[in-house]
């Protein structure tokens, strides 16, 4: 069992790094280093929405924070990319730090609306602060050089599976520790929690500094590997898709944070095209049918219960061939 | 979308397939059919009470007063906690037993009056700042943490016992392997004295009511309390898991840590207190060994209501 595991895992990281070899087409290779920038994003969500069960819609200032971090001090000052990245990571820190102190007052719905004034509040600020952001004009970036030459799009790809092999690391490391116990026992009964020793208060400004830390390596990350960044695209659209991206991949572990990061970016693209459209209505469909016939032979379900899903699926598939 | 999501994946897919799994393949948790280990002696894994002035009371209520509104929840209420023993807090429902359990581990700030533990008083402190100095609860309605198991549970206990930094985490530097080693060795052992040793990778929520119980005492000592709270740990439970608790009980006391024990079933309390205080509308009605309490008119007047004469 954990031979195999051990494989599987060896056999994910070839093809992580072997990707790019087989695709010619810059653009598919840019989808993936944008898949990888969104895993390491939602890594760092998962602690919060995940582990602390704390709803944060402010994930998308955060990330803003770590890539206009990057593009002011490439910008104004001209630092390279291995200062940049760790100077986007403290900063982002200290702004979820700042998250912290509302979260730490309120709870439920009220907290996901003070994160979200807090999004929108950082979108306004890049925004109104032309005299460090250029504003609404947006900062222009180099990818990062080698050799006294700029690196291209394959190359800028595995930069970016390294790293977010290295946030994989770490994120498991403190999830498993004390730490990530912590988190944990923190959703569950915060009132046995500070009985325990363990202090909530404490504990959750940990949980989003340590989140916003890998918002703003990501963050990071997607300015050099847009080239571009403006206020606009850190708006409360890429927070909610953020927040769908956890949910729908599975939060509390770390292939849903994948799934649920290859879903937004690839689900947009696949839906623009109908002929793409149809193919993966149709394979809903059929996994669902499968899913269903499979559940109902071994009696662990009723066809009332599987009832719904199969039509809807099976009806979406119809629909998407007119 | 989010909806669809929210509805019908509440797990997400990972989790959704997880769970599709382990129902296809008839993987369900046989766990519970296993053996039950038999308590081991405890005196390994809970590490003895701070030995001090051991004639010294270990808690003093000085007149608390715990105002809600107009409501006195608790109303001049003094009580002396001697050192090593199991003192009994008994009363009528709505009497204030666990207004005086959240006071004492600050979850309430009372009104006026103070409370000394070790001569120190706990009153403004919070409540993890009191329970690292030596005072450990479990609650009237189980509080684990459900998603975790039983032998995390126990590590959230422990949490006091780790030093290791964000580093060390991350690197797993030697500190953090050492800590971690012996927390969970500890954990361990902690849950064989409490009999849940074979039990250890099971999600707390899955856990029968009495094991929930069980494991929240064993997760309150993983904090090495001098002095331990338990509130109603005996609600709910069947007379063979009473007997169990009440060995346990004994046990802890053994290893020379205190015990404040609230409880409604009042064999239990006559059993294996040594002193017992009363309390009735927020106020202490009397105070004394089992056999005075028994015979005490104003006791037996408040629980069966009697007209005073």
């Amino acid at each position: 069992m954990k031979y195999s595991k051990l494989l599987l895992f060896t056999v994910a990281i070839i093809a992580l790094f072997a990707f790019p070899l087989f695709v010619n087409n810059d653009y598919y290779i840019h989808l993936g280093t944008t898949i990888l920038i969104y895993v390491i994003l939602l890594f760092g969500l998962d602690i919060v929405v995940g582990y602390t069960g704390q709803v944060s819609l402010g994930h998308a200032g955060l990330f803003g924070v770590g890539a206009y971090t990057c593009g002011v001090l490439f910008f104004k000052l001209g630092l390279p990319f291995y200062v940049t990245v760790p100077a986007a990571i403290l900063v982002t820190a200290f702004f979820g730090g700042l998250l912290a102190l509302p979260a730490l007052k309120v709870i439920g719905p009220y907290l996901a609306m003070v994160t979200l004034a807090f999004g929108t509040i950082l979108q306004i600020l890049i925004n109104e602060m032309s005299f460090l952001t250029e504003g609404p004009m947006g900062i222009k970036l180099l990818k990062p050089s080698l050799l006294e030459a700029e690196i291209g799009e394959r190359q800028y790809y595995w930069l970016c599976a390294i790293g977010m092999l290295f946030a994989l690391v770490v994120i498991h490391r403190v999830l498993k520790s004390q730490l990530g116990r912590a988190f944990e026992a923190l959703r569950d009964s915060p009132i046995a929690c500070d009985c325990m020793g363990v202090s909530v208060y404490r504990y959750k400004v940990y949980a989003f500094v340590i989140s916003a830390g890998f918002a703003g390596f990501a963050g990071a990350l997607y300015a050099y590997s847009e080239k571009y960044i403006s206020p606009n695209t850190y708006n409360n659209e890429l927070t909610v898709l953020f927040l769908l991206g956890i949910i729908m991949g599975g939060r509390k572990s770390r292939l849903g944070a994948i799934l649920g990061a290859i879903i937004i970016v690839l689900l947009p693209k696949l839906l623009d095209d109908i002929n793409l459209f149809r193919m993966v209505a149709i394979t809903l469909a059929v996994l669902v049918a499968i899913g269903s016939t499979l559940a109902l032979s071994k009696k662990i379900t009723t066809v009332r219960k599987v009832l719904t899903p199969l039509v809807g699926t099976v009806a979406l598939a119809v629909f998407s061939l007119f | 979308m989010i909806l669809l999501v929210v509805y019908y994946l509440q797990d997400g897919i990972v989790g959704f397939f997880r769970n599709f799994y382990q129902a296809l393949g008839g993987n369900t948790n046989n766990h519970l059919v296993q053996t039950e280990q038999t308590a081991v002696d405890g005196s390994e894994v809970i590490h003895k009470a701070r030995e001090t002035d051991s004639n010294a009371p270990i808690l003093n209520i000085e007149s608390i007063l715990m105002q809600f509104g107009g409501l006195k929840a608790l109303n001049n209420v003094d009580i002396t906690i001697k050192r090593g023993t199991i003192h009994g807090l008994i009363g009528p429902n709505g009497s204030g037993k666990s207004t005086m359990m959240n006071v004492l581990t600050g979850i309430y700030v009372p009104t006026a009056g103070d409370v000394k533990f070790e001569n120190q008083s706990v009153v403004g402190k919070t409540s993890s700042d009191i329970s690292l100095s030596g005072i450990a609860r479990t609650f009237q309605n189980v509080q684990l943490f459900g998603e975790m198991t039983a032998l995390e549970n126990i590590l959230v206990g422990l949490h006091h016992t780790f030093t290791a930094n964000f580093l060390d985490v991350t690197l797993h530097l030697p500190r953090f392997n050492r800590e971690e080693a012996a927390a969970r060795e500890r954990a361990q052992g902690l849950l064989n004295f409490v009999g849940l040793g074979s039990l250890a990778s099971e999600e707390a929520r899955n856990l029968p009511y009495g094991k929930q119980r069980m494991l929240e005492i064993a997760r309150a000592l993983a904090l090495d309390p001098n002095l331990l709270l338990l509130d109603e740990p005996a609600a709910g439970l069947t007379a063979p898991d009473i007997k169990e608790l009440l060995t346990v009980i004994r046990k802890i006391r053994d290893q020379g840590i205190t015990i404040i024990l609230i409880e409604h079933h009042i064999d239990v309390v006559m059993g294996v207190c040594d002193n017992i205080s009363v309390l009735d509308f927020g106020q202490k009605i009397a105070e004394g060994v089992p056999a005075e309490i028994q015979k005490n008119e104003k006791v037996i007047e408040a629980y069966l209501g009697g007209q005073s004469a």
